[in-house]
Order: C-alpha cells, then sequence, then structure tokens
C-alpha cells in the first residue's frame, strides 16, 4: 500500500534518539516496514564501537510499532506519549555503523491504546539481526 | 570507609568503565560484591539523549534503562586486577526480556540492581537479573545474556 507523505511525522522521536526513517510497505492490518541507516557520525555518542548497539536496534522496532500503531488506530495526541511496556528479544547477529537496517513489524493484538506485537531486523549484509514481541503503550500525560 | 577511600574506589570504578561518555548509562557504584552490583543514574533534562525523547516532553528512553543495567553487569563481570579481559562469542546481549513499570522522567534518581544468576550451561554466556527503582519502587525488571569474560591477566 503506498504510504500517506504526513505518515513519519507519526513518530514523536527525534535524534540523537530517532532510529526510523523511512516507511516502506504498510499492509493495514497486517504489518508495516521502516528503515534506517545508523550513521558512522552516530558511533562515537553510543559507545564508540565497530557494532550498533542491540538497544537501539531494538528501540527502532519499537519506533517502527509506535507508527504502525497509529496507523492502525489514531494519531498521538499533543498531551499523549509512547510507552514501551514489554519487550523479549533474541539477537543472532550483530551490524556495523553505516549499514541499512529494515525492520518489520506485525500486529498480534491491537486495541486502541495498546498493542501487542512482533518484529524482526534485518540488515543487507548481515540478514536477520534479532526478532523480538513487543508491547506498547500510549500513556495521557495530562495526569490523574 | 573514609573520603578517601570512597574517591579512589570511585575512581578506580570509572577507570574500568568500558563505554566512552556519553554512552555510560550509569553515573556511580554505590555497592558491589562478587555476584551484585548495584549503580545509581542520575536522570536529567541536560541528559544528551533526551532531547529527542521527547522534544516537547520528557521521558528517559525505556531502553537506555536497560543499557544502564548491561554495563553494570558488564562492570560486574569485569576482572577486578585488570580491564584487560576478553569476551568469547557473540558480544552485547543475545536473550533479553525487559519490562517498564513506570515512566522515568527528569529528576529521577535510577538505582540499578544486577545479580549474575547463572552461567548458561554449553555456552559461552551468562545470565543476568536486573531491576531499576526509583525511590523505592520498581521501574524496570530485566534479564538478558552477556558473553562470558575470561580474564587474561595471573592476578589474584
Amino acid at each position: 500500500m503506498s504510504l500517506p507523505s504526513w505518515a513519519m511525522k507519526l513518530l514523536p522521536h527525534e535524534p540523537p534518539f530517532r532510529f526510523v526513517s523511512e516507511l516502506t510497505e504498510y499492509v493495514p492490518g497486517i504489518c508495516l516496514r521502516t528503515m534506517h541507516t545508523f550513521p558512522h557520525l552516530q558511533a562515537k555518542g553510543m559507545g564508540g564501537g565497530d557494532l550498533i548497539p542491540e538497544v537501539c536496534l531494538v528501540e527502532g522496532l519499537a519506533q517502527s510499532a509506535i507508527l504502525l500503531t497509529q496507523l492502525e488506530t489514531t494519531p498521538l495526541q499533543k498531551w499523549e506519549f509512547p510507552l514501551l511496556g514489554r519487550v523479549q528479544a533474541s539477537m543472532c547477529a550483530s551490524v556495523a555503523w553505516g549499514m541499512k537496517v529494515e525492520y518489520e513489524v506485525r500486529i498480534i493484538r491491537i486495541l486502541a491504546k495498546q498493542a501487542v506485537l512482533s518484529g524482526t531486523v534485518y540488515a543487507g549484509g548481515a540478514g536477520r539481526l534479532l526478532e523480538a514481541s513487543l508491547a506498547v503503550a500510549v500513556a495521557d500525560g495530562r495526569g490523574g | 570507609m573514609d573520603g578517601g577511600d570512597d574517591m579512589e574506589q570511585l575512581l578506580q570504578a570509572e577507570a574500568m568503565h568500558r563505554y566512552p561518555k556519553p554512552w555510560r548509562m550509569f553515573d556511580r557504584v554505590v555497592d558491589i560484591e562478587e555476584h551484585r552490583i548495584a549503580t545509581i543514574k542520575l536522570i536529567s533534562f541536560s541528559d544528551y539523549y533526551i532531547a529527542g525523547h521527547f522534544p516537547s516532553y520528557s521521558v528517559y528512553p525505556g531502553m537506555l534503562l536497560l543499557e544502564g543495567m548491561k554495563q553494570s553487569a558488564v562492570l560486574l563481570s569485569t576482572c577486578a586486577h585488570c580491564a584487560n579481559d576478553v569476551e568469547s562469542g557473540l558480544p552485547g546481549m543475545t536473550e533479553l526480556s525487559v519490562r517498564f513499570l513506570r515512566p522515568v522522567v527528569p529528576g529521577d534518581t535510577v538505582r540499578f540492581e544486577v545479580n549474575a544468576a547463572w552461567a548458561m550451561d554449553g555456552t559461552d554466556r551468562d545470565r543476568y537479573e536486573g531491576r531499576g527503582t526509583v525511590e523505592g519502587i520498581s521501574v524496570c525488571l530485566a534479564s538478558f545474556t552477556l558473553p562470558r569474560r575470561r580474564c587474561v591477566c595471573t592476578s589474584g
């Protein structure tokens, strides 16, 4: 399905903690595919190692899950913010800075303000990097 | 412990920190034993990564809480006599499970308590259990595996 041009604006995360840069495919009711290239320049601020930290890959998957949840339900209101509730993940490979990383998130269960999803992270040269299940929710910043 | 010993221990812990700034997800070691470490992280509006999480309101990223527990575990597993021990196998966490129980915001002080739970039979990895609390209230629970470190020095 062609993606609306405004869809990336649904993601409230901004650099240096934004790990999704493009939506590549959306199948309503099923899944969302996104991608991001982790620039070499960012490596120094994130551990300085040769490999992208695993928490950044999981966070990119979680950000994709937040996008899919909004596409399936309603956009976040200005007083709402997304919360990660639970993650279970298995890493099977690591990937170097500068590589294009692709995320796929699939719906397991989705409600108005929370969702349970499964996800996979891939990288061109390294194949499948990790598989995960995630629970995300929307919190109301107005309190009470 | 007097102030001199305290400072010496803190400097020693900082010297053994494996990660360059700003990728240091705890600020201080408050207790360390053979199989257990407690660290703290002070959360501030001026945290580098909080600028993007989010621009108009601030919630400390949950995955960085997990990174704080991982870094605490790495320090726990580092040889007390040298910082030159080597990892075996795939670097970083492979199996991880984490639950976030409430948001962490600027002004909070997170205390991480990480225990070396057990060595995984037949692998080169060890399992760790971690908990993050703010004012005694749990904010996150995690378990994860890390490569077993092999000390290459002859001390101790």
